[in-house]
């Protein structure tokens, strides 16, 4: 259990590198980072933990502390880029944890909205180029936030343009960016956001496939970015959630706005129910 | 390597902010500039040197400013040794756009140049593109010198998507549309027009110029005023309003455009949205004799049964054609697509604008070309968008229904009667567009065909493990008929609205 004494700062580290496991929050640098705390989250859930000892108020209080004027996230409460990623962190910390308090709502969609560009994809903030990469982070959180069919943020065109642009983005694989090329790990940015926005049943699920697969370190196993490269977890990770979302038999339903798997989704109902998972 | 971060830490325990740290730290980020915790140190450090340094020099600005400066200008230059190191590091350019905010003698045209460079090694890097923009946002360097700038990037190599965003973004600041209609002016945007079609021209298999193309004569605003009624049905037996809009609005909107005496709630069609185009009041005591009122703007009216504005039906459906140098633009554009698809018989794109072109100038003049385009020529030459383009065919066919079927010399009171019956019974589905509650009246009352069955493309997906909201799927059928939005749920009821309110943080909406 981690002791989480400073208000604003409480979350999850990545690990011990910055400061002894037996101490306390060391000084303002020292405290949770919003991607940190989204993954120990996601690893709690998934080993099946009832999140029973989580400091929640102190997490919520901890992304307070973290959402500067713009609306947008910045990674921990001592200062760092602000952008989509911190955006979708926050948004799914809260949603596993069932407590939206720590967000405002209305000024974090008015950054989305501010986001989206001329050819219909989202970039990382206003004025940053679109990329799948935070394409997928804006419309998961709109969806994690209920926000993304309602049109208060994205229009009926602006959600057609949305769609375009990802499938835009289908070389034989995915890559995330006009001129860029494929790469596996876009399977699931790119993938989960069409499969978000209703339009998956429009990409070219055999060529797509083929892309990933040819990732496959022939060797040791592993998916890397390209074929005839290095395999990693990072892509090796993606390339099986963006093949589940392609309905690939023998692998778990992925659940695109949280990016894990079904059932590990499927806990944080059974949290807030107040059931015992399986 | 263990030892110096050792001592770093054990500096920063101590509360030992100073120069030493700043050397160790500055040790450890050359090699890996990625570790955001030094970089945190850093600020730190130099946040106490120069409140010392404020401190020490007292009234003599001068030379207060002269030592700060040489302060950050070693930051400046560990921060470039570190984007030499890693070019995308995330804590290298905030440290920098840090400092520049903080020297008082920062050397803008320095960090253009450097910009520049970076650029030139990579002219992808989202980093250095959006360091310039905060540079020019301190420097406060006019807008317009940036466009300039863009046009160079532009007029190097015409594939460079980032330049082409950065044109997007500068020029609707500076050459707004003052109708708020088009994303610029519309001479700027003849101008622009002619610059992508050469850029197209010179490398037609790249995709920039032509994603820039079809930004520029999309139409972005329906209507620059914002939602507005298109119709209500009041159903006194069944004690129901129906209120439809051209876009979504929140309930505290629909409450102050339609009075009633009579008690109820406003339902939105998704009973988990916080707004929507199509709202249901629910009530007990809506008779014969309840008056219901619609006040928007100008208007003003007693709603009996029910209340059109088929002008704005019609606008919405099929928008005037464009007039003057836009309209001459776009048969330009037209023309350049359409002899460049001769020209390049394997390229998708150029009979992918003109498609887009044939919409914009002429939407039911070309709607047989525009179909079969959408329909026969670009699956062959883009095979992997088939379903996008069969999609974008499907929703013109449905408009087309629904622009005869509103036409000036259709019968009209017949088609109301039938959205009227239908709706009250129930809603439209969420992903609805506002004219869903209408096709599906239309539907209803057999006017239009709806049959086929789920594409070859889309196969037997099931529906587990799509994430929030099942997979909305258009059903696109190998015969020519459109197909509508099924709905087979009843409206939600006054208690599931409150569960859904209910189910939401009550700070929520508080937040402001």
């Amino acid at each position: 259990m981690f002791k989480s004494s400073a208000e604003g700062r409480c979350g999850f580290r990545g690990s011990f590198a910055a400061a002894p496991a037996d101490q306390d929050c060391s000084g303002p640098y020292d405290g949770g980072h919003l991607a940190q705390t989204y993954s120990a989250l996601c690893c709690l859930l998934v080993l099946g933990d009832d999140l029973s000892r989580v400091d929640k108020p102190g997490i919520v209080a901890g992304l307070r502390a973290c959402q500067l004027p713009d609306g947008s996230f910045c990674a921990h409460s001592g200062g760092s880029e602000n952008d989509m990623r911190f955006v979708f962190c926050a948004a799914a910390i809260s949603y596993i944890i069932d407590d939206f308090s720590g967000i405002n709502i209305d000024s974090v969609t008015d950054f989305i909205r501010r986001s989206v560009n001329y050819d219909g994809g989202i970039g990382q903030g206003p004025g940053l180029e679109s990329h799948g990469g935070s394409t997928f982070c804006a419309v998961s959180t709109l969806s994690l936030l209920n926000r993304l069919w309602d049109k208060s943020v994205l229009s009926t065109a602006q959600i057609e343009r949305l769609r375009r642009w990802c499938l835009r983005k289908q070389g034989v694989g995915f890559h995330g960016r006009a001129n860029k090329p494929d790469d596996s790990c876009y399977t699931f940015w790119v993938g989960a956001s069409l499969s978000l926005l209703g339009a998956d049943a429009f990409i070219d699920h055999d060529k797509l496939r083929e892309f990933v697969l040819s990732t496959q370190d022939a060797t040791i196993g592993g998916f890397s970015k390209y074929a005839d490269s290095h395999p990693d977890a990072l892509h090796t990770y993606f390339s099986l959630a963006g093949l589940s979302l392609l309905h690939e038999p023998g692998l778990a339903p992925v659940f695109a706005a949280l990016n894990t798997t079904a059932r590990t989704a499927a806990r944080v109902g059974q949290i807030r129910l107040g059931h015992q998972p399986p | 390597m263990r030892s110096t971060h050792g001592r770093l830490f054990d500096k920063r325990q101590k509360g030992e902010l100073d120069e030493e740290v700043l050397a160790i730290s500055g040790q450890l980020l050359q090699k890996n500039p990625d570790v955001y915790t030094f970089w945190n140190i850093r600020r730190q450090a130099l946040i106490l040197i120069s409140q010392k340094i404020a401190t020490e020099n007292g009234d003599d600005e001068a030379k207060r400013d002269e030592r700060l400066a040489a302060l950050y200008k070693e930051e400046m230059i560990l921060t470039e040794a570190c984007i030499q190191e890693n070019p995308k590091s995330y804590g290298a350019w905030l440290q920098r756009g840090w400092v520049l905010e903080r020297t008082p003698k920062p050397e803008y045209q320095f960090e253009l140049k450097l910009c520049n460079l970076a650029l030139r090694l990579d002219e992808r890097n989202f980093h250095c593109w959006d360091h310039r923009r905060i540079v020019c946002r301190f420097a406060n360097i006019p807008l317009e010198d940036e466009l300039k700038f863009s046009d160079e990037k532009v007029n190097d190599n015409f594939s460079n998507y980032s330049a082409w965003h950065y044109r997007s973004s500068l020029l609707a600041r500076t050459h707004p549309d003052p109708d708020g209609r088009l994303p610029m002016d519309e001479a700027t945007l003849a101008k622009e027009l002619g610059l992508a079609t050469n850029a197209f021209y010179t490398d037609p298999e790249d995709q920039s110029a032509w994603f820039y193309t079809s930004w520029l004569f999309d139409d972005q605003h329906a209507f620059a005023e914002g939602p507005v009624p298109v119709w209500v049905t009041v159903d006194r037996k069944k004690s129901t309003i129906l209120l439809v809009m051209s876009g979504a609005v929140e309930a505290k909107t629909v409450g102050d455009m339609i009075a009633t005496d009579a008690d109820g709630e406003w339902i939105p069609a998704d009973s988990q949205a916080q707004s929507s185009q199509v709202w249901l009041f629910k009530s007990s005591s809506l008779g014969p004799a309840t008056k219901v009122t619609l006040s928007y703007k100008a208007l003003d009216v007693q709603v009996e049964d029910e209340w059109t504005d088929l002008d704005t039906i019609r606008a919405l459906l099929a928008p005037a054609n464009p007039e003057g140098s836009l309209k001459t633009a776009l048969e330009k554009m037209l023309a350049s697509c359409q002899e460049l698809a001769t020209v390049e018989p394997h390229n998708k794109w150029p009979t992918f604008i003109a498609t887009l072109c044939m919409r914009r100038l002429e939407a039911q003049a070309n709607h047989d070309q525009i179909l079969s385009n959408l329909e026969k020529k670009l699956p062959k030459l883009d095979p992997k968008r088939a379903g996008m383009y069969a999609d974008l065919a499907n929703n013109i066919k449905v408009n087309r229904f629904l622009v005869d079927a509103l036409a000036e010399n259709s019968r009209v009171p017949d088609t109301l009667r039938m959205i009227r019956k239908a709706l009250i019974t129930r809603p439209p589905p969420p992903r609805l567009t506002w004219s869903t509650p209408l096709l599906i009246s239309l539907k209803d009352a057999g006017s239009i065909p709806a049959e086929g069955g789920p594409s070859p493309n889309q196969g037997a997906h099931p529906s587990v493990g799509r994430g929030i909201g099942s997979s909305y799927a258009a059903n696109i059928p190998a015969t020519g008929r459109p197909i509508l939005y099924q709905s087979h749920q009843p409206w939600p009821s006054v208690a599931s609205r409150q569960r859904a309110r209910g189910a939401e943080p009550a700070t929520l909406r508080d937040k402001r």
